[in-house]
């Protein structure tokens, strides 16, 4: 009547083998990426290069962090790219126009996101919408609202050095934004990892009805999940502005589609078909790494889009073979 | 007409058919009956061709046929229509039915018109005294219509054989009544209607045979009239050949005396009402009844799982209004659910990350919110050894154990940094659903060293003898009320009791 399962240790180090690739193809190919660059580019191995990937990275990386929050939670916000030109908008007018010191004015640009990330979330948890169609809207309302205060045009002049020098500073060799981009890397990680904010959202992602019978306040783990989705990519717009040394209404406009990538090619390794924020800070460093190599390739812009939309539907394959992908 | 010989099922090493055999008549009405998980999905799925048995054949008109596919079966004429509906809710009557094999005009485009005139002709043969709409979307439909409109569907091929898989189920009573008298039509003139129903009354009033099935086997095929509901249920249930449903914990002396642990007064929600019980410190109340008496929801109301419409509940004299889980946790009532991958584990997660999830706080690194890894590494290995759970390493994903591993991690989770011996309440739903004899043992001394702890337990299981050995009492639901709580349970006298005879 007990049925023992029966496994051999040949199963057993067949199963290792087929998780270890798994978990690390992505890996590797970012790896073969990086040789293959080194060896055939000119001027790509080079500590200067390294370092200008590193910041080339840095805002879409936060943006991806962001993602990475909410699809944990399988929530998704479309509203990123147009959130983060609104800080930076806001950042900028409050110290251009009306000589707002700047740690107040950086403080107000995270404050909306903030803001609008518990607008998106109580949508999402009291009324029920999907958080697909919620910050589809909410984007293209911040998307208005960002031509309505700047006119269509930038925002510039009267910005003091102290925060321009965040996007534009260098600590001995390494870009300021590349810093902060780190930390938050590193403590994002500890919260995913190690917090238990984290495993609840993790949890709530997993089986939302498990977690709610295991005594844990779902929503609040949701909606917290979302906002710090959109401070997420606030920051990112804030740090966009410094380095820029202006505001822009359309800055941080591909910062949705190249986060999402980020996100679905982390979610191929480490942990497929689950978002992590290791496996996001890698998808981040695989589109930069590609787009630099093409760039000193010589390739065209668009021609590196095809490139980065090729390794996105990559990505997605992989990883739906491996889990469902649900966003709705 | 049909000949079921030998039909064995078998899923990852479990049998769930063996070795089952009877015959469906030309033109009667077929009753079959189980509990859930008694293999009548398994039987319909390889009847219809969904799934392949495992052995044995199933022949028709003499001749023997495999199906591979749903087509094959229809093709043979074997029709099913399942439980939950599946038609497109924004296409009306006559395009549902002829979904995919919509007339042509022009070889290309669909003719609506000879749709429906199609639909409808088909409509008046097979059931020429009910009058239908068949140009309304079905989702503006009534369920009743609905129906009929799936059983069209199934019947374009003509069917001989129509399996109507719980047809009634959320019927209202008037639209019952004309669907039963539909199906009485079809069985006049020829048609073969296998009818899958929990309810047995509407079971022996439609049918000429039925055949019950439990635990996989065919206990079963009895002509309508020599049956009552008190047999079918004993049929459905009674396992009493070679175990010894004796003692109970009956004799137990409990501390009866003193003011009850937990009370409800008048609980009412969704699926059960106006229940009223008692449970001493110590007891082990079993609760039992049909599938859909209410009995799970109401186990799990205690735990705030389910909603309270009106009631009350006090526990050691505190009257609550409201529960949530949460707030149940704190005040130190569990619940082990039933299908625990749906409701009590992650499935991508491993042994110690499940076992860990509901005291979180209890390995807290020195107060702050983060984990203390190494904290909850030891207490996963405790939990891991004191329940005797086989994983491979504390860091083995869940999906990888047998169900019986499983549900001791399910438990598991509530004996993390505790022994338990705080709690007052503990829920069981189904303890020992999908569990080996071994593990189910364990589970059983689990529960009766809780109970001597002192923990009020509660045990809703549609196994009986695994009541009836464990309850101290046992209370018996009927249609969402409970009708009788019994002190010395024996197997016989519940299932009476949920049958409702006497």
């Amino acid at each position: 009547m007990t049925a023992i399962p029966v496994t051999t240790s040949q199963d057993a180090a067949r199963r290792r083998t087929s998780s270890f690739f798994r978990r690390y193809s992505t890996l590797l190919a970012l790896a073969a990426l990086f040789i293959g660059f080194s060896i055939f580019v000119d001027r790509f191995l080079t500590p200067t290069n390294l370092v200008n990937i590193l910041q080339q990275i840095s805002m879409l990386t936060i943006v991806g962090i962001g993602l990475t929050f909410c699809f944990a939670a399988k929530e998704i916000d479309l509203s990123v790219g147009f959130v983060a030109a609104f800080a930076g908008l806001v950042v900028t007018t409050l110290m251009s126009t009306y000589d707002v010191a700047v740690p107040l004015a950086i403080a107000a640009g995270v404050g909306v996101g903030l803001v609008i990330g518990l607008v998106n979330a109580l949508l999402v948890t009291l009324i029920g919408i999907p958080s697909l169609i919620v910050t589809l809207a909410m984007g293209t309302i911040v998307g208005g609202i960002n031509f309505m205060i700047s006119g269509g045009r930038a925002i510039y002049g009267g910005i003091p050095a102290t925060f321009t020098y965040l996007g534009q500073g260098r600590i001995g060799i390494i870009p300021v934004v590349s810093l902060i981009m780190l930390g938050l890397v590193l403590l994002s990680y500890i919260v995913m990892n190690h917090s238990f904010f984290g495993r609840y959202v993790y949890a709530l992602g997993g089986n939302p009805k498990a977690t709610q019978l295991s005594g844990i306040p779902v929503r609040r783990y949701r909606i917290l999940a979302l906002v710090l989705t959109s401070m997420f990519a606030a920051t990112a717009g804030i740090l966009l502005a410094a380095r820029l040394g202006s505001g822009q209404p359309t800055a941080g406009a591909n910062y949705l589609l190249d986060g999402l990538a980020t996100v679905f090619i982390g979610m191929t390794m480490l942990r497929p078909g689950m978002a992590t924020v290791l496996g996001t800070f890698f998808g981040a460093l695989f589109i930069g790494i590609v787009n630099n190599g093409l760039n000193l390739v010589g390739l065209d812009s668009y021609v590196q889009d095809i490139f980065k939309g090729a390794i996105l539907i990559l990505a997605v394959s992989i990883v739906s073979r491996q889990t469902t992908l649900k966003l709705l | 007409m049909l000949q079921i010989r030998n039909l064995s099922k078998q899923f990852s090493g479990t049998y769930c058919l063996t070795d089952v055999s009877f015959d469906l008549r030309a033109g009667e009405v077929h009753g079959l009956i189980g509990e859930n998980g008694a293999g009548k999905s398994t039987l319909v799925n390889i009847l219809s061709g969904a799934l392949p048995a495992t052995s044995g054949e199933v022949a028709m008109d003499g001749r023997v046929r495999a199906f591979s596919a749903p087509h094959d079966a229809l093709r043979a004429g074997i029709a099913h229509v399942s439980q939950e509906g599946s038609l497109v809710p924004y296409l009306t009557g006559a395009e549902n039915i002829l979904l995919g094999d919509e007339p042509k005009a022009a070889g290309f485009f669909i003719s609506s018109r000879k749709l429906e005139a199609e639909a409808q002709a088909l409509a008046q043969r097979t059931f020429p005294h009910r009058k239908l709409d068949l140009r309304t979307p079905v989702e503006e439909l009534s369920y009743a219509d609905q129906k009929v409109i799936e059983i069209l569907r199934a019947l374009r091929s003509e069917a001989k054989v129509l399996i109507l898989d719980e047809p009634t189920a959320s019927l209202p009573a008037e639209d019952k009544k004309q669907l039963s008298a539909l199906i009485r039509d079809l069985a006049e003139r020829g048609t073969t209607v296998v009818l899958i129903s929990h309810y047995l009354h509407e079971v022996l009033e439609l049918t000429d045979r039925i055949t019950v099935l439990r635990d996989g086997a065919h206990i079963v095929t009895m002509n309508t009239s020599d049956a009552t509901e008190e047999l079918l249920v004993r049929h459905m249930l009674a396992r009493s050949e070679g175990a010894t449903s004796t003692q109970g914990s009956g004799t137990r002396q409990l501390g009866k005396a003193g003011a009850p642990r937990l009370a409800t007064h008048y609980l009412t929600g969704a699926a059960f009402q106006d229940v009223s019980l008692e449970l001493a410190p110590g007891e082990v109340l079993g609760l039992v009844g049909l599938v859909g008496a209410g009995q799970i929801e109401f186990a799990e109301a205690l735990y705030g799982a389910q909603p309270w419409l009106g009631g009350q509940v006090v526990l050691n004299g505190a009257p609550l209004t409201a529960l949530t889980p949460r707030k149940a946790l704190s005040l130190g009532i569990c619940l082990i659910p039933d299908q625990r991958m749906l409701k009590a584990l992650q499935a991508d997660w491993s042994v110690r990350e499940n076992l860990s999830l509901i005291h979180l706080n209890d390995v807290s690194l020195g107060g702050t919110p983060l984990v203390a890894g190494t904290t909850e590494r030891r207490l996963s290995r405790e939990v891991v050894k004191r329940l005797q759970i086989k994983a491979s390493s504390l860091e083995q994903p869940i999906q990888e154990l047998s169900g019986g591993n499983k549900q001791k991690v399910s438990i598991g989770r509530w004996l993390f940094e505790s022994t338990g011996k705080d709690y007052q309440v503990v829920v069981f739903v189904e303890p020992s659903e999908g569990v080996d004899v071994g593990v189910k043992a364990e589970i059983h001394g689990l529960i009766r060293a809780m109970a001597n702890d002192g923990i009020s337990v509660i045990i809703v299981s549609s196994d009986l003898l695994e009541v009836v050995s464990l309850a101290d009492r046992v209370g018996v639901f009927r249609a969402g009320r409970l009708t009788s709580v019994t002190d010395v349970p024996n197997e016989d006298a519940l299932i009476s009791a949920m049958a409702g005879g006497n």
